[in-house]
């Protein structure tokens, strides 16, 4: 995944902030991929990513006024967007535990097509990072998919830069260990 | 270096963060550590395998958030002229990218609208082999101009007068109306049917002007009070204590 430049980002962002629309529209189009692909990740499994990211957009042009270009403007979207995915992870298990108080129990485990299609190699990657604690999660999407140094992770999620490194260590060996109980060997 | 202190060092080697020195220390105790090496192409197959993640594709509806803006707006907070601009750009984009969307914005007193038009059946055909995506015509009007009135423009024209005045344009529709007020209706969340109906028939005469006149006259744009006045008026008088008809 590409990560826009931030040069080009601050301009954009400095125009819209003028109230030029088509720079929003610029913004939209340069970011809608790289913040699909981290929303996708960062939210439930049951997330609508598309209307996530409208959110997340909805949120940039809400707070344009307070975006301060000497600050990395990707850190500053992924911020917002993992402001967006753990909203959206709290209206989840909300959502979960009233399903669970109306239907008794629900079955979490997934039925036999499911494991079947998940064979795939991506679905059992994509399994095994959602499986991932939040925590961990954060860091290893905002490093890894957003493409954010160590240094912006830490900005982002508002969390020591060597806590950051250390959960990155944990996230990657508990990675490890979810693939490989799903079966995929490769990472050892 | 110790075994541990490279271990912490691991991910940060991984992503090539460390410093030329540190990086240095660590290859050279990898090269003598099975115990370490053995840990470090865990990681790099690991990294590996996420770059196998699902690649889906986000298709972000400028138009949904112009509108969601809109609706928080419509709650009580006040409405930035800007919005009205973006509006109705996305909805240009939109309708050039997308096709059959639309965008609406409130600010007191008025409703801008905005959409793109859904080509007739012998139009769309043609469009569907020609492009697969195609747009019916939009039409630009500018309400704040001297003596400017209706146009047929060229997407790129009116992309143009969009960023000359962009707060001032009201674009217009031309085609399928029933399609048109159908998106409206739901994008208004006008659920219920007398509402609806009254909705229908405001939507309706909002159009008149530009029939009447469509050459010279400026079309009267649908401005949101007009369409309560025209929703009130058109619903049953309410009076207190009376029985309502047929009960």
């Amino acid at each position: 995944m590409q990560r826009p430049n931030d040069s080009n980002d601050h301009d954009l962002m400095s125009r819209c902030r003028q109230g030029d629309a088509v720079a929003f529209e610029e913004i939209v189009r340069r970011w809608e991929q790289p913040l699909g692909r981290m929303v996708g990740h960062l939210a439930g499994p049951g997330a609508d990513v598309d209307d996530l990211c409208q959110e997340v957009f909805v949120r940039i042009l809400r707070a344009r006024e307070r975006y301060r270009p000497s600050h990395s403007f990707s850190t500053w979207v992924y911020r917002i967007a993992l402001n967006v995915a753990r909203d959206n992870r709290r209206r989840e298990v909300r959502r979960a535990q009233q399903a669970l108080h109306a239907h008794d129990q629900a079955s979490a485990a997934p039925s036999p097509a499911d494991a079947i299609e998940a064979q795939e190699t991506a679905q059992i990657v994509d399994a095994a990072v959602r499986a991932l604690p939040d925590a961990l999660r954060e860091v290893l999407v905002l490093k890894h998919f957003g493409k954010l140094s160590f240094v912006e992770v830490a900005e982002a999620t508002d969390v020591p830069l060597g806590t950051v490194k250390s959960r990155m260590a944990v996230a990657l060996r508990e990675l490890r260990k979810e693939l490989q109980r799903r079966g995929l060997t490769d990472a050892g | 270096m110790r075994c541990q202190e490279v271990l912490d060092q691991l991910p940060v080697l991984a992503y090539n963060e460390l410093d030329n020195e540190s990086a240095a220390r660590c290859h050279e105790h990898l090269a003598g550590c099975a115990a370490c090496q053995a840990e470090w192409k865990s990681i790099r197959g690991a990294l590996s395998l996420l770059d196998q993640a699902p690649r889906r594709q986000t298709q972000v509806d400028l138009a949904a958030i112009c509108l969601r803006i809109a609706r928080q707006q419509r709650r009580g907070r006040a409405v930035s002229r800007w919005v009205i601009g973006a509006s109705a750009a996305a909805a240009l984009v939109v309708g050039m990218i997308a096709a059959q969307l639309l965008a609406v914005n409130l600010e007191p007193g008025r409703l801008t609208v905005a959409w793109s038009a859904k080509p007739a059946p012998d139009a769309q055909e043609a469009g569907d082999q020609a492009t697969g995506d195609r747009v019916g015509p939009l039409h630009a009007t500018h309400d704040g101009g001297s003596g400017a009135g209706q146009a047929t423009q060229p997407p790129g024209a009116l992309a143009a007068n969009l960023q000359r005045s962009p707060n001032t344009l009201v674009l217009l529709f031309e085609g399928d109306q029933s399609f048109a007020r159908r998106r409206l209706r739901n994008a208004l969340s006008l659920d219920d049917d007398a509402l609806g109906a009254s909705f229908d028939q405001a939507f309706s005469r909002s159009r008149e002007p530009e029939r009447k006149n469509n050459s010279s006259a400026e079309p009267e744009p649908i401005t949101y009070s007009g369409l309560r006045r025209k929703m009130i008026e058109g619903q049953p008088k309410r009076i207190p204590g009376a029985t309502p008809p047929g009960a």
